[in-house]
């Protein structure tokens, strides 16, 4: 099974533990997920086994935290230091398919939204660049510090926990479109029709559709 | 709240309790798990050599041999290093009663390293059971 299918089964099977076990994997699981670096299809096979073991000593009358013996974290800990580590290609491509997803998107919003205006665009290819280097820059940046921050604000936060990522994200975007419009135009100037803007936009969103479904 | 959950929270405090007062490495460690964490690996390839077995039945195979206090969330990293190190394949096989398990059976190397831990073992335990018997 890939790790999708066992994402789902294991969202179908999590609704046979009780309440208290139920909080005591959830919490296991949402740490053993954000480990860094690890393999994907490992992490979820060993959330998947641990489930159906909990599940089995439920059925036997035995609670979680007897049958693990430790708290979440703790167990969390040592099964991550045991996970084998990443494929190396999946982590690169799975930050490259979500650039491409965030530059399609700007770009066909920008081409849309100059059709509405009715505007043509003069770039300068001395910005263009400048721009794809400060939004790939500032993407590492930005991954760098979710990752990071990710772990630590989900459990201090239980309630909000999608707060400092969202807060991260609004700062980049907000930081790259400012680049865009206050920097002066350096380098050769060259038109570009809000339309194929639109088309360069699309395109990009379509790569991002082929990549996940790659993934499958 | 029902009783199972204020007994949950409570023992998850007293959790946290001792997860707060354990030092980083081992000196809080009880003294059985210190004991167990060089030897626990060669008991569960120990265990699948007799029999290819999952998870559970392997925590309730290493009960029932009299290590009852080997939580079975010890044997779960131990499995995951014996794969990495090529000791053990794990194979998921589809159950009628409905959930998929992962079976574990040894490998030639798995062998082998099991082999050298048990000559190990013997050479060592002979002469710790002398000094520690008097």
């Amino acid at each position: 099974m890939n790790v999708q299918q066992l994402v789902k089964l294991n969202n179908e099977r999590k609704k046979m533990l009780s309440k208290p076990n139920l909080k005591y994997y959830e919490d296991l699981l949402v740490y053993i997920r954000l480990a860094n670096r690890k393999d994907e299809q490992a992490k979820e096979e060993v959330l998947m086994e641990m489930l159906e073991h909990l599940i089995e000593a439920e059925q036997n009358g035995v609670e979680a935290d007897a049958v693990f013996g430790k708290t979440p974290k703790q167990l969390a800990d040592e099964i991550i230091e045991s996970l084998p580590k990443e494929k190396k290609l999946s982590g690169i491509y799975f930050m490259a398919e979500t650039l491409v997803l965030m530059l399609g998107v700007y770009i066909a919003s920008t081409g849309i939204f100059n059709i509405i205006l009715k505007q043509d665009f003069e770039l300068h290819t001395g910005n263009v660049l400048a721009t794809f280097g400060v939004i790939i820059i500032g993407f590492l940046v930005l991954l760098k510090i979710l990752i990071g921050g990710i772990r630590k604000a989900s459990f201090k936060n239980k309630k909000a926990p999608w707060l400092i990522p969202s807060i991260a994200m609004t700062i980049y975007i907000f930081s790259v479109s400012a680049f865009t419009v206050f920097v002066p135009g350096f380098g050769k100037s060259f038109t570009v029709t809000p339309l194929m803007m639109t088309v360069v936009g699309v395109v990009l969103l379509v790569v991002y559709g082929v990549m996940k479904l790659i993934r499958k | 709240m029902q009783y199972s959950e204020i007994s949950y929270f409570v023992k998850q405090g007293s959790y946290y309790l001792q997860g707060y007062l354990v030092l980083q490495g081992s000196e809080n460690m009880s003294i059985r798990s210190q004991l167990l964490k060089g030897i626990l690996d060669g008991c569960v390839l120990a265990v699948i050599e007799k029999e290819t077995v999952y998870g559970y039945e392997l925590s309730t195979k290493l009960q029932v041999a009299g290590l009852n206090d080997v939580s079975e969330g010890t044997i779960y990293p131990v499995l995951l290093r014996l794969q990495k190190n090529g000791y053990i394949v794990g194979e998921m096989r589809p159950s009628d009663s409905g959930p998929n398990r992962k079976y574990y059976s040894i490998t030639t190397e798995g062998l082998q390293a099991l082999r050298e831990i048990q000559q190990e073992w013997v050479t060592v335990s002979v002469p710790i059971t002398k000094l520690l018997g008097e």
